[in-house]
């Protein structure tokens, strides 16, 4: 359920770089997005990554939970690039339904 | 300096070193990859190869297991010198356990199978199992363990190699992180040859750098010879317990004096150890103490953390002990973190035994190393494990293939296919598409073949082996891209027929193993039919896939389709 959760995040977190490079803003938006638009998504998603690896390490120790954070993050990297591939145009949609996920997740393992 | 003589930067060399490295082991570490990656669970592939055990459902407690263990080796296993218990757990359906003889050294096999259920003993086919692609992925087969070692420990070393040029050749593929374009031939295959590196980029770099630590006392023996006399020497010293407490120090003193007057007899002896230790002294009879209820205790010490194993020494004897091992570590870091308590079996009194020292080096070896083993590890990071090394795989594959399209267009100028083109068109499906059709052939040979034939693992092995020589044979006789079509089919009948072959050769179910809980025999299936559907995947792109649009004034090329695949 963890994992499930770091995946969620990942995907975020990738989006948001994604986002940020300007090869795929033509892709993902319909309208071009300024060079202070692009840093705040750079941030973002650097900030929700390095976020993530600490909950991880926290949760998990920092051997155990770094290596099943990168292993998440190489299966979030996968599922954004093919995302970007097949549905660029989707890729807010994707994001909102991650979020939702890991917000579900979230609830069950408080319970 | 290049071998044709031309001049060229660094990011060139690198290229060239990088291509040709690769190409020339590729295939030995795709099989290597391959077999590697199933060995992350090579448990669930030797239970579902063993079917008689599918009856066994785990639904009885610890308590209840050991019950029954303790039972069955009261009855049979008395006078031996030690006892090791497995429990049912998530990757065993069935109690495990082995009885070691006073005088037999420690040894694979002779596992004793007990229903979770009743209790009543399973007997199992004979079958090397997993262990079979465990062994094959890192010495091979029919060859002395030593070469095999050696030729894996080569083809890790230019894998090292291969990773490092990599990324310098293909300096863009952390620009291009997210970028796959599909559907533009040889664009396409580095693209995906890119992604599935880069994105699984730390797994390929610890998994390659481990494999060569595990083996590096066969490549560099030479510092642990001159300190330690010899490799066994050295691991044996890095080990060495240091006692931490007076108690600790005094029981490591007794087991040193033990230790040196068994070594003594078997001198005297002059003989192998084996018929030493018959001629020890016989210990004294002793009841021991209740093992179910320190079990109950151990367990609640360690909560959600189940105990994976119990190891009894000279049961029943005035010497006895017991240790429990958990299943979980709480850090790669440290050998001694999988949680372990040992007991005087006669008295129950806890023994406090002297641990190794972890050090920095330690660490990092046990970290790297036991990521490469997934020891210790939780199903989460195994299956992570898995997927990364099946993306490491389609690494190698679509490296492969991109060395084969890449050239497509030089061969269509020339006119024909030279002679090394066509030697990597045939070794390509041999070992991309071959490999897969002779692990499947593995799995119903293991289902065929009579189970209770004497001698039955080496049949197993066999089959193995010449369905993977018929698939070269196939791949060299036939054209390119029917080669690869019929394959591809082959490949995809067979592992759809996995679950099929498995219900009606005494395994259980698929829905019955869903519906029991037995995760391990059902995800076998289920990927099984995963692996199948990718290869029915791949025919049909290969068999729509009439060649890229014609840019040039050239014929379309009716060959070279296996672009898609």
């Amino acid at each position: 359920m963890a994992a499930w959760m770091l995946w969620c995040v990942a995907v975020v977190a990738l989006s948001s770089l994604a986002c940020g490079m300007s090869k795929h803003q033509r892709d993902i938006f319909t309208s071009p997005i300024s060079a202070q638009n692009s840093r705040c998504f750079e941030i973002v998603g650097w900030s929700v990554l390095l976020l993530s690896a600490v909950a991880a390490i926290y949760l998990k120790g920092a051997s155990i939970g770094l290596s099943e954070w990168l292993g998440c993050i190489t299966f979030g990297a996968l599922a954004v690039g093919l995302l970007l591939t097949y549905h660029p145009k989707k890729l807010l949609q994707a994001n909102v339904i991650a979020a939702a996920l890991f917000g579900l997740l979230l609830i069950l393992s408080l319970i | 300096m290049r071998v044709d003589g031309k001049n060229e930067g660094p990011r060139q060399s690198m290229s060239w070193l990088h291509t040709w490295t690769s190409l020339l082991l590729g295939w030995l570490l795709y099989a290597v990859f391959l077999t590697g990656t199933l060995s992350f669970f090579q448990n669930e592939i030797t239970v579902w190869m063993k079917p008689e055990l599918h009856q066994s459902v785990n639904t009885t407690s610890q308590q209840q297991q050991l019950t029954y263990a303790l039972q069955y080796l009261n009855q049979k296993g008395q006078s031996a010198e030690s006892w090791n218990i497995r429990f049912a757990n998530e990757r065993q359906p069935a109690i495990m356990l082995n009885v070691r003889q006073p005088g037999e050294g420690r040894r694979r096999g002779g596992e004793i199978y007990l229903d979770a259920q009743t209790g009543h003993e399973i007997k199992a086919r004979e079958t090397r199992g997993g262990g079979f692609l465990y062994r094959f992925h890192f010495e091979l087969y029919g060859m002395p363990r030593i070469w095999g070692r050696w030729i894996v420990g080569i083809a890790t070393l230019l894998m090292f190699v291969a990773i490092i040029s990599g990324i310098i050749t293909h300096k863009k593929i952390f620009k291009d992180f997210f970028t796959f374009r599909p559907a533009k031939g040889q664009r396409s295959w580095l693209d995906a040859h890119n992604a599935t590196a880069v994105f699984a980029l730390p797994f390929h770099i610890m998994i390659t750098f481990s494999g060569l630590l595990l083996l590096m006392h066969l490549f560099m023996p030479w510092a642990m010879n001159t300190h330690y006399g010899n490799v066994r020497n050295f691991y044996q010293i890095l080990n060495e317990p240091i006692a931490q407490t007076p108690e600790q120090a005094r029981l490591l003193a007794e087991q040193k004096q033990k230790e040196a007057a068994e070594e003594g007899r078997g001198n005297r002896g002059g003989g192998r150890r084996g018929e030493a230790e018959q001629a020890a002294p016989v210990l004294a009879a002793a009841p021991m103490v209740n093992l179910t209820t320190l079990s109950q205790s151990v367990q609640q010490g360690w909560g959600d953390n189940p105990i994976s194993s119990i190891r009894v020494n000279k049961p029943n004897t005035i010497e006895a002990d017991v240790q429990f091992n958990a299943t979980r570590t709480t850090t790669l870091l440290d050998r001694e973190s999988v949680p372990s308590l040992k007991f005087n079996a006669v008295t129950g009194q806890p023994i406090d035994e002297a641990k190794p020292v972890n050090s920095a080096s330690k660490a990092i070896y046990t970290l790297v190393t036991w990521l490469h083993m997934a020891r210790g590890v939780d199903s989460v990071l195994r299956w992570l494990l898995f997927l990364s090394g099946v993306l490491g795989t389609m690494m190698i594959a679509s490296g492969l293939i991109l060395w084969v399209v890449k050239r497509i267009l030089d061969v269509q100028k020339l006119g024909y296919k030279p002679f090394g083109h066509r030697v990597v068109e045939v070794l390509n499906i041999t070992a991309i598409t071959g490999l897969p059709i002779a692990c499947a052939a593995y799995f119903f040979a293991n289902r065929v073949i009579p189970a209770q034939l004497a001698e039955r693992s080496p049949l197993e092995i066999n089959v193995f082996f010449i369905v993977w020589l018929l698939c070269l044979i196939h791949a060299a006789v036939r054209a390119h891209r029917p080669a690869w079509l019929e394959q591809l089919a082959l490949a995809a009948a067979m592992f759809l027929f996995i679950p099929i072959l498995n219900l009606v050769t005494g395994g259980q179910a698929l829905w019955m193993s869903i519906y029991h809980g037995q995760w391990m025999i059902a995800s076998f299936d289920l990927v099984c039919i995963i692996l199948g559907l990718i290869f029915i995947y791949s025919y049909y792109k290969l068999k729509r896939y009439q060649g890229l649009p014609v840019k040039q004034k050239k014929q379309p090329k009716a060959q070279s389709a296996q672009e898609q695949a």
